[in-house]
């Protein structure tokens, strides 16, 4: 965490230097104590596996292939067909397990144009869909099937 | 050298032409569908398309410089907070509309 803070200040301040290096330590040094002793956090994002890594960025690409993609067909929504769209709210259940993931794949729902996640209760989603055809398959979405490969493999905590 | 240059001039303005383009089909969408929630996927077309067209088409016309890291900044703030607020915004909206089932079919899996 405290590297990504002075990698933050050192993109920020827009040059490296040893004035601004020096200073760039103690404010990271500062706002490092301050997240983990008054707000309680605990990032541990870099020092993970490798493997890990290579999963998330894996998984990152692919989200925004399919941002690009449901971008595109809810575009072609707006100029076709606005009046004639069944919209539609759907409950399912999602087999994630941790918190984290199920945030995950909220943020991946609601991110990709076309589907919202509205209510997350427990195991169960909430998704908001603007036409029937993109909510299909949404309870086996390709990012829950990633998400549980990653959950699943040992190295994630 | 200045035809990599050249390339990436025009691939950036195109890129930029086109996000502005998929922002006007946004604000369009916005005006042609009828209820609130289909509204924001409209919205929410120009957050990730958009949003994703024009500042990869800056970067492209910036080149590789401090202005493309801090614009990568800018993808990663925007994306963190967009679907938090979307998420909000409908959730509210389907907390407070008394005869949802006229809007949309309601449906369990």
């Amino acid at each position: 965490m405290f590297l990504l803070f002075f990698l933050l200040w050192l993109l920020l301040s827009g040059g490296v230097s040893m004035h601004i290096c020096l200073w760039g330590l103690a404010v990271s040094a500062v706002i490092t104590w301050f997240c983990r002793r008054v707000l309680g956090y605990d990032w541990h994002i870099l020092l993970g596996d490798p493997r890990k890594l290579w999963a998330m960025a894996r998984y990152f690409a692919h989200l925004v292939a399919e941002m690009l993609k449901a971008g595109m067909t809810v575009m072609r929504l707006v100029y076709t067909k606005p009046k004639h769209i069944e919209p539609r709210l759907i409950w399912f259940r999602t087999p994630l397990r941790t918190d984290r993931h199920k945030a995950l794949l909220s943020d991946s729902i609601t991110l990709t144009a076309g589907t919202i996640t509205v209510r997350a209760e427990g195991d169960r989603l909430l998704v908001h869909t603007l036409d029937a055809p993109l909510g299909e398959g949404i309870e086996n979405s390709s990012f829950q099937q990633r998400l549980m490969k990653m959950e699943e493999s040992p190295w994630s905590k | 050298m200045s035809v990599i240059h050249e390339i990436a001039t025009g691939a950036g303005l195109a890129l930029f032409l086109f996000g502005l383009f998929v922002f006007f089909s946004a604000v369009l969408g916005l005006f042609r569908f009828d209820y609130v929630l289909n509204r924001m996927h409209a919205a929410a077309v120009g957050d990730s398309l958009g949003i994703f067209c024009v500042l990869i088409g800056l970067m492209l016309l910036h080149g590789w410089s401090l202005s493309a890291g801090k614009t990568v900044l800018i993808f990663v703030f925007l994306w963190l907070t967009s679907p938090v607020a979307s998420h909000l915004i409908a959730g509210m909206e389907v907390d407070t509309v008394p005869d949802l089932e006229k809007e949309c079919e309601v449906e369990e899996r």
